[in-house]
């Protein structure tokens, strides 16, 4: 029978606190010691007992959490939405008509704007971009990538007229509405609407490496984007930008912006943008 | 609550901690598993047991973290999520080839050891539990549940884990007799 001792060293070694020459001498002994193997089972199941109680408790206590807050959050963040909508609006119009004469008061007007976007899940998304160059190490990484194919369901935004982009109004992009999206509008890759999603938008995208004629082209058909060219999975970004009803949308990929026209279903090649405002601006966006 | 502060609660083991992540990423965690084939409540489900893995690693000590909590959580739901689309694939290939090995021994010794553990007092399930699945210390374990000392701690985890041996023993027993 084991002895009191041997119930401690078992309790111990199965919590992984002996170590050294205090470990091998107690492995040995279990190796010769049938009965002490016996006591060893019976502890682990025990124990592995007490931890699957404990998370059974901690996952009772998170489903009695209300997320009754979470999600209504679309009525709200519809609501929030239409606001930003509005201070983009009245921040445009004051970038419009102040811009020449007090270039310095519109700049921090927009500044206030940013950290008002850098919302903790929009950082959350981008930096989960980042994760799938460097996941942490506590963790058992499996090569193999999600297989994403999940249902389009689409609550696509009336399509207008894509704003011109490669003008350096870039207030029109201004990224305030974000602000209050509990769900980031910088979606991750392949990202498709919250099934909770209420005024949340989204785009479906499809990526085709395939195809031998477009290297690097893009195109909008049946309310979804078709990526044409060698994107790899996770490290492109699609983010969309409403104001005044209009959508305007960019891709990111490898450290470069593209801006995705939306009108006309041809395939279109992808031009990166090389305004550097507007390029301060999607980077601001993105949380960088 | 800044990222810091919450991390610094949930190594300290405050479930409030835990209920404020729980709400704060609920919809970006169950969004991957639903716009990944899964519907919601394997997305909770996921987004549940990938937080408890983060908890049970940070109140223990063994996790440093090297990037944002958002971040951390995310890549266990996503591994989590991986496994149980494997499993779902390799479970439709067994019933192909329905050779599906049942064991019958072990869950019945589980069911045996979570109806003794049960049977503990409420003091002496938390005293276990800390123990064991949080892997707090014993100076953890006193703050937490109110004892004078770590020496408290100590004497009642003791005196627990000797209760929860009786009971399993004589249950096993008991089973072993009627098999």
């Amino acid at each position: 029978m084991a002895t009191e001792r041997d119930l401690e060293l078992l309790d111990d070694y199965l919590g992984n606190r002996l170590k050294g020459e205090e470990k091998t001498s107690f492995e040995q002994r279990l190796q010769a010691d049938p009965e002490l193997q016996g006591e060893m089972q019976l502890q682990q199941h025990m124990i592995s007992g007490i931890r699957n109680a404990r998370a059974a408790e901690l996952k009772a206590m998170l489903n009695n959490i209300p997320l009754s807050g979470i999600s209504q959050g679309g009525a709200s963040v519809a609501a929030k939405f239409a606001m930003g909508g509005l201070i983009a609006g009245a921040v445009i119009t004051g970038v419009y008509f102040l811009s020449k004469e007090e270039p310095k008061e519109v700049a921090p007007a927009t500044e206030k704007q940013i950290p008002a976007t850098s919302d903790s899940n929009q950082d959350a998304t981008s930096s989960i971009e980042e994760e799938t160059k460097k996941e942490p190490e506590t963790i058992a990484t499996e090569s193999k990538p999600i297989v994403a194919r999940p249902k389009a369901k689409q609550p696509v935004k009336d399509s207008q007229a894509t704003t011109e982009v490669t003008q350096p109004q870039i207030e029109v992009f201004d990224p305030t509405e974000e602000a209050e999206g509990t769900g980031s509008h910088v979606n991750q890759t392949e990202s498709k609407p919250a099934t909770t999603g209420k005024a949340e938008p989204s785009v479906t995208v499809s990526v085709d490496k395939s195809h031998r004629d477009f290297g690097f082209h893009y195109q909008f058909k049946d309310e979804k984007l078709f990526l044409y060219g060698p994107f790899e999975r996770n490290l492109y970004e699609i983010m969309e930008f409403f104001s005044d009803e209009k959508r305007t949308i960019f891709l990111y990929y490898k450290d470069s912006y593209y801006l995705l026209k939306e009108d006309g279903s041809e395939i279109k090649p992808l031009k990166e943008i090389a305004d550097p405002i507007l390029l301060r601006k999607l980077n601001e966006s993105r949380g960088k | 609550m800044d990222e810091k502060d919450v991390f610094e609660r949930i190594c300290k083991g405050d479930e409030k901690a835990l209920e404020y992540l729980y709400k704060k990423y609920y919809r970006m965690m169950t969004k991957l598993v639903i716009t990944n084939s899964g519907t919601e409540e394997e997305a909770r489900d996921v987004y549940q047991d990938a937080l408890i893995v983060f908890w049970q690693k940070a109140t223990s000590g063994n996790l440093i973290l090297t990037s944002k909590i958002s971040t951390y959580i995310y890549s266990i739901c996503q591994n989590l999520w991986r496994k149980e689309l494997d499993r779902k694939k390799r479970l439709s290939n067994e019933e192909k080839d329905s050779a599906v090995v049942i064991d019958v021994d072990t869950p019945e010794k589980e069911k045996i050891v979570a109806k003794c553990i049960e049977q503990l007092g409420d003091t002496c399930k938390k005293v276990l539990m800390y123990y064991y699945f949080e892997e707090m210390s014993m100076q953890d374990i006193a703050e937490k549940l109110g004892f004078a000392n770590t020496d408290t701690a100590k004497t009642k985890k003791y005196k627990c884990k000797k209760k929860l041996d009786e009971l399993v023993k004589a249950q096993y027993s008991e089973q072993d007799f009627l098999d």
